[in-house]
């Protein structure tokens, strides 16, 4: 069964770094990854396609239009059971203040560490 | 006659003081003049209070022991007749103050403690009204007074008067300067206070200009940064392989590409800083207005349906007069007009064109820029001079367009202003002062 995983960031060079590093997790687990420059592209993809289940969301925070954390409160709310991780560039102590009292969100600091980023993706298509 | 003309003559002459505070030594010299002159026992001047119930001593000269006192009060309820007949009388002559209606009040209290037998009062006159009164005591009764020192009594009198009007005027002159100081003075701290305070804000400014450019820079950076970086580590695991198949070969391939671009919009960023301060040193040569803004035309290589329309106020022969120095307004306008042909290129407008209106005035001149492009919401208007800010994705602007613009016109002495409506367009207003004459 494919799993499909939503990767949102303004930055276009990211989302070819994504695909070249995730190659083969991809292959192995047969995700299909969704690429969005902005938060209101992704959540405009979820309210389009009620069927399509994305498991996991992984979002920039600071992107111009709809930020990560409005993307994520959505999700929290209308899709509780997606996962969502924040990949961002902030200091811990700077993405600690914004993203507050949000409850399992995970966080992936830039430079992305792709070895547990790729672990992480091993474990949601595991469970 | 001729005696007391001279003699009131050098009083006049003696009196003579600048200072308020003088007034009590003048009265004085008064007193012992006058008393010596009458061949008094006692010399006094009387003034009234402010509320006109009491007259008080202000200088009394006693001849037998050469000396001068003051501070006695006499009150209006307790001797009425006296008072009644300063009001109504030019003199008081008295050749028996025991018995005299206008004296014989003071009999007990006054005249037999002290031993007084006769008084001459001369009540001082001021603008229309009694102030106080000149006073002559004598142990021995005398029986009349001379004209000459009756004369020379009223002269007297008179000469209290102006004296203490011009104690008057210069008290008032003393409490104007005073007021005056004290105003002075706190204009001075008000001023020193406040130029503090403007102190404080323009480094508060500087201080969160300085924050904002290093964030925006930081940010700007860290980026592509981390883009180099994680590509960097995908090639190196991929090198760390002892055979490379096709897919690791685009694989190192794209992250090259994108190690490229990073470090081409890191470079940009660094660029546009440099460039912006090399503008800025560069004054040596002087370009006219309108040479600044055909080459600025010329060199952002507008796309074709966007017309530029010149409308200037004094024809092109005059405007060739005003120059600026160095490229700062032709960078500055590059900028804004890079920023119209964005506005008007979201828009799709049919009818595109930056109209671009000069209005000089004397050594004065207003460039105004107008686009009909998409316009700006009020929020962006408010954060366009923010280093790093920009409406356009990532890659295509990086937002310190129109802080350049706002640093380049501040370092020709100008001001720059903006106005917008979403959907109708934008004006940017360049206001450049004392510009230089070409030749």
């Amino acid at each position: 069964m494919t799993t499909h995983i939503a990767f949102v960031d303004d930055e276009i060079m990211i989302h070819k770094l994504v695909d070249i590093r995730l190659r083969d997790i991809i292959k192995e687990y047969d995700i299909t990854v969704h690429h969005f420059l902005d938060g209101k592209e992704c959540y405009n993809y979820f309210l389009d396609n009620e069927l399509e289940k994305i498991t996991a969301v992984f979002s920039d925070i600071s992107m111009p239009e709809m930020d990560g954390i409005e993307l994520v409160s959505f999700l929290r709310k209308e899709h509780p059971n997606t996962l969502c991780y924040f990949i961002s560039a902030l200091a811990e102590s700077e993405y600690k203040n914004i993203i507050g009292n949000m409850q399992d969100v995970g966080v992936f600091a830039k430079p992305i560490d792709f070895n547990a980023f790729v672990e992480e993706l091993h474990n949601i298509c595991k469970n | 006659m001729q005696a007391v003309n001279e003699y009131l003559l050098n009083l006049y002459k003696s009196l003579d003081f600048k200072n308020e505070k003088d007034l009590s030594e003048k009265l004085n010299m008064l007193t012992k003049s006058v008393c010596n002159f009458g061949d008094a026992d006692r010399a006094s001047i009387w003034l009234y209070n402010d509320k006109k119930s009491c007259i008080i001593c202000n200088s009394l000269y006693l001849a037998k022991e050469d000396r001068h006192e003051n501070g006695l009060e006499l009150c209006k309820q307790d001797f009425p007749t006296y008072f009644k007949a300063l009001e109504e009388s030019r003199i008081i002559e008295a050749t028996d103050a025991h018995t005299h209606q206008a004296t014989s009040c003071f009999s007990e209290s006054y005249l037999k403690p002290l031993g007084i037998k006769s008084m001459y009062d001369t009540p001082i006159w001021d603008a229309g009204e009694v102030t106080g009164v000149l006073c002559l005591e004598y142990f021995q009764p005398k029986t009349f007074w001379k004209d000459e020192e009756k004369y020379f009594l009223t002269g007297i009198a008179d000469l209290a008067a102006k004296i203490l009007d011009k104690a008057k005027v210069l008290k008032l002159l003393n409490q104007l300067q005073t007021f005056n100081d004290e105003l002075q003075t706190e204009l001075d701290e008000r001023t020193e206070a406040l130029k503090e305070a403007q102190q404080f804000i323009i480094e508060q400014d500087r201080a969160k200009a300085l924050g904002t450019l290093t964030v925006g820079i930081s940010h700007e950076l860290k980026n592509p940064t981390h883009l180099i970086l994680n590509a960097n580590q995908i090639i190196v695991e991929h090198l760390a392989q002892s055979t490379q198949t096709e897919d690791s070969l685009n694989d190192m391939r794209g992250c090259a590409e994108i190690i490229e671009d990073s470090t081409q919009r890191i470079y940009k960023v660094l660029q546009n800083m440099g460039a912006n301060d090399d503008i800025k040193k560069d004054l040596n040569k002087k370009f006219s207005i309108k040479e600044s803004i055909d080459s600025a035309i010329h060199l952002i290589h507008a796309p074709e349906n966007i017309k530029f329309k010149i409308n200037d106020h004094i024809g092109d022969e005059q405007l060739q007069l005003f120059c600026v120095r160095g490229e700062g307004l032709k960078q500055a306008l590059m900028n804004i007009f890079n920023n119209s042909c964005t506005a008007l290129h979201s828009k799709q407008n049919t009818n595109a064109e930056i109209i671009i209106s000069l209005i000089p005035y004397k050594e004065f001149c207003s460039i105004e820029i107008s686009d009909n492009g998409v316009g700006m919401e009020e929020m962006t208007l408010k954060k366009i001079y923010d280093p790093f800010f920009t409406t356009q994705n990532v890659g295509e602007g990086i937002g310190l367009g129109m802080y350049i613009v706002k640093d380049l016109i501040n370092s020709l002495g100008g001001k720059i202003d903006i106005t917008s409506q979403v959907d109708v367009g934008t004006t940017v207003k360049i206001a450049l002062p004392k510009l230089e004459k070409l030749s």
